[in-house]
């Protein structure tokens, strides 16, 4: 009876703590059960990721991810996976359900028929719903990295260099009982994201969407040319004034005069710590960043609540360790920032030291290849067992040995060029 | 709301009972009779009203919000100026017409009733124009004669509304009135409109104080085209409770829409007893992930309702107050309702889903219990005052996703009419 009465008492302390979230078993998809209520759960400290976090982005851990989803909503998701038509769907990880999601395709190049690249909405058909204090969540289909873990080695060195970057941990999804892939689950960048990482969530964060060759160019003062493509604000959608303050940095970046140009620029953003991330771009050998080859690319710019200043932040790192042989100032001149900034000798001095600083902390046998090592331990079995993968399982070794040998000539390759 | 809003609102307000009180300055020619607010002729057959009305209203929400606080658009707002309706409405012997807008408060929906019949006989009579479709009673009554602040939730998410058409209808000695119609669609400004509609109604009345009614409508839907980069709208019926807040969005749809609903009334002296229910069903040829045919969706629901004029007036449709029990105060009424609304599907295979494409609908239901009161200091003064408990059947898609209820809420209004 006392038992009884202790495993009411559990329930019903349970119960009270719930808020949108159910037990799996209640969704539907049997199993184990969880309240995911505190976002500040830690997991086991590794190195260049940051503490504490929702434990679905330990990478100590290979999740376990399922999705349950009526059978012919899920093949019109993959037969439409240009679509962005939402689904409903129970989901959980690691026995933490959460009920009736939204999801849909995701991705620009990574959009897969076979294997979903997946975006999950907590609140699409549930008012308010969140899973671990998120709204959202990506579920990267891995498709454009045949290594299959470029982007979380890529995350470790940003974070390792100071700069807010995405969690990110891999994951075996599992979708109405069947093996679907290997997968990432990565944080999403929203207001959590920047409560937790950059201290204040109120001001206006754009997500950077590419649709065509753009370096920060001036377009004139109309914000409609920059808004929303290719920023597209995500928090503070509905304020009027939304560009005000992106289009007096974009202006400030073309018009400032160049004989005080960096102090200029620096009242809009942290000079040094901009430049440290370009400077991990080129460390890691990326081709498809701030410094991308066809332009500006994958990142978020947060504008800081009433401060017309600026953070920029990582996204969609698998294009990274292209190489163990990268110029040291590739593409530095490509767009308007990099470009003016670094024509400040102390600047690209700035610059230059933190790549090096990045190569010889961080992208190097020492320091990032028990990192490769440990994650790749944790994911071979399940990207051996992914048939689903756009590449065979021989691509898949052979680009792990590819983003070792990367790792292993950046420091070198740096050091030659200073 | 736009100050050309509340210039009509205030020339209502004021003019209305200060008209009320004026004497005609001078006399009318003979034959012809001038109230305040009405015209006749009764040896020439015609008689002209004004007729309008003008509600506020005010809502409390006891303890409960939508979601996390921050998605309270989803609920009717604490304050809102509701209604504005102003037209007129007679007749000139066989010649029946109606026109009533709202010009202040329903934007794009300014046009309500306008309405040219003829009478050609007790047992037929043709009307036209931009009406009201027959099918539930409550939604046939006027806004301003409902007993409660809010139709039944019931009548809100399935009836249909008004729009172009035309329709028959008589009474047949004193047991029966009947009425049928072909209109454009069931229901002009909404984004979920039927095509061409059918609509009839019949009414038993075996005795001065009893009624029974039925009533049916049917239209086709057709629903946007859907592909890749279109995000076509759902037309399928949605659940809304009194309070505004939407827990069963409609999914998608195309292909018959059929209501069908049965309804009572007891009347006698100051009490009455009403009963209601009312089922839409809704086909999804077509409308699954793949495009395949899904099992049709419903909505079904009823409500029963009760009231006693405490100050002793005859329950009419129009209440006039008297002296009653509190000698000059006006009429008081108590009423109760309780009703039920739920959304499904008419199978139960599969994954249950919230989805707007899902072909096993998660189900969705509300169970309300009104309470209210109204008082009438004067033929043309109303203040009501209800108490709503709400409980929904599905936790997760209640306002407060995991709690299904209780949630209360205040809804209080004023309403100024022409007598």
């Amino acid at each position: 009876m006392k038992r009884l009465l202790s495993r009411f008492a559990d329930a019903a302390a349970r119960l009270a703590g719930l808020t949108a979230v159910c037990a799996l078993a209640a969704c539907g998809g049997g199993g184990g059960s969880g309240a995911p209520s505190d976002s500040s759960v830690t997991s086991t400290p590794v190195p260049g990721v940051p503490a504490g976090g929702a434990p679905i982005f330990d990478p100590t851990l290979l999740h376990d991810a399922r999705i349950e989803i009526d059978p012919a909503a899920w093949k019109a998701l993959r037969v439409n996976y240009l679509s962005n038509q939402y689904y409903a769907a129970n989901f959980s990880v690691d026995g933490v359900a959460v009920a009736q999601v939204g999801i849909r395709s995701r991705g620009d190049g990574s959009r897969s028929e076979e294997k979903p690249g997946l975006k999950i909405d907590f609140n699409e058909f549930v008012p308010s719903q969140e899973y671990y204090g998120y709204k959202s969540l990506v579920i990267d289909n891995l498709t454009t990295d045949a290594s299959m873990l470029r982007e979380r080695l890529a995350f470790l060195v940003f974070e390792a260099m100071g700069i807010a970057s995405p969690r990110n941990a891999h994951a075996r999804l599992t979708v109405n009982g069947e093996y679907w892939g290997l997968v990432a689950l990565v944080e999403p960048v929203s207001k959590p994201f920047l409560k937790s990482r950059l201290g204040e969530e109120s001001g206006t964060l754009f997500d950077y969407e590419w649709r065509e060759h753009y370096d920060f160019d001036w377009r004139g003062g109309n914000p409609d040319a920059y808004v929303p493509e290719p920023f597209q604000p995500e928090t503070n959608e509905s304020k009027p004034d939304v560009a005000t303050g992106l289009v007096g940095f974009i202006q400030t970046m073309n018009e400032a005069p160049s004989a005080n140009f960096v102090t200029t620029i620096g009242g809009w953003l942290d000079v040094d710590r901009f430049l440290g991330h370009v400077a991990v771009e080129n460390a890691l050998a990326e081709g498809d960043g701030i410094l991308g080859d066809q332009g500006l690319n994958n990142f978020y710019l947060y504008e800081y609540g009433q401060k017309n200043r600026f953070v920029f932040i990582p996204w969609d790192k698998d294009n990274t360790f292209r190489s163990g042989s990268w110029p040291l100032y590739r593409n530095l001149d490509r767009n308007v920032l990099t470009a003016r900034l670094t024509a400040d000798p102390a600047k690209r001095a700035v610059y230059a030291d933190a790549v090096v600083r990045a190569t010889t902390n961080f992208v190097n046998p020492r320091w990032l290849t028990p990192q490769l090592e440990t994650a790749y331990q944790q994911i071979r079995a399940a990207a051996l067992a992914d048939v689903r993968k756009p590449f065979s399982n021989g691509a898949f070794e052979a680009a792990v040995d590819g983003v070792r040998g990367v790792i292993a000539a950046r420091e070198h390759d740096v050091n030659a060029q200073r | 709301m736009t100050a050309r809003a509340l210039a009509a609102l205030l020339v209502f307000l004021l003019a209305g009972p200060a008209l009320a009180q004026e004497t005609p300055p001078a006399k009318p020619p003979e034959g012809w009779k001038v109230a305040p607010f009405s015209v006749s002729n009764q040896a020439g057959g015609f008689q002209v009203a004004l007729s309008g009305y003008a509600q506020a209203d005010f809502r409390s929400f006891r303890d409960w919000r939508v979601g996390d606080g921050t998605d309270d658009t989803r609920r009717a707002d604490d304050f809102e100026w509701r209604r504005l309706r102003i037209g007129f409405e007679g007749e000139w012997r066989k010649l029946v017409f109606e026109f009533d807008v709202d010009p202040a408060f329903d934007e794009g929906d300014e046009l309500k009733d306008a309405r040219l019949g003829l009478r050609f006989a007790k047992q037929l009579g043709i009307d036209g124009g931009h009406i009201k479709l027959p099918v539930s009673p409550e939604w046939l009554s006027s806004a301003a004669k409902t007993d409660f602040t809010e139709r039944a939730a019931v009548v809100e998410s399935l009836a249909p509304g008004r729009d172009w058409g035309g329709l028959l209808l008589g009474e047949l000695g004193r047991a029966l009135e009947w009425s049928a119609g072909v209109f454009e669609g069931d229901s002009r400004t909404s984004s979920r409109r039927a095509g061409t509609t059918a609509a009839a109604r019949l009414v038993l009345k075996p005795s001065g104080w009893l009624d029974f009614g039925g009533s049916f409508s049917q239209g086709d839907v057709v629903a946007e085209p859907a592909s890749p980069g279109t995000d076509p709208s759902p037309k399928g019926l949605e659940g809304t409770s009194g309070t505004g807040y939407e827990f069963f969005p409609g999914v998608y749809v195309n292909g018959r829409r059929r209501r069908w609903g049965v309804d009572a009334r007891i009347q006698g002296g100051p009490v009455s007893v009403w009963g209601e229910f009312l089922e839409a069903r809704e086909e999804r040829k077509g409308q699954g992930p793949t495009l395949e045919d899904l099992p049709d969706v419903y909505g079904r629901g009823w409500s029963a309702s009760a009231t006693w004029l405490v100050t002793g007036e005859r329950k009419t449709r129009t209440i006039r107050p008297g002296r009653g029990l509190f000698r000059g105060a006006g009429a008081v009424e108590l009423s109760a309702r309780y009703e039920e609304l739920w959304f499904d599907d008419v199978s139960n295979q599969g994954f249950e889903s919230a989805g707007s494409r899902a072909g096993n609908i998660r189900p969705a239901g509300i169970r309300t219990f009104t309470g209210g009161l109204s008082w009438w200091p004067t033929g043309f003064l109303r203040f009501m005052g209800n108490v709503l408990v709400e409980r929904y059947d599905d936790p997760l898609r209640a306002p407060e996703p995991g709690n299904e209820g209780d949630y209360v809420s205040l809804l209080g209004r004023i309403q100024v009419h022409l007598p």
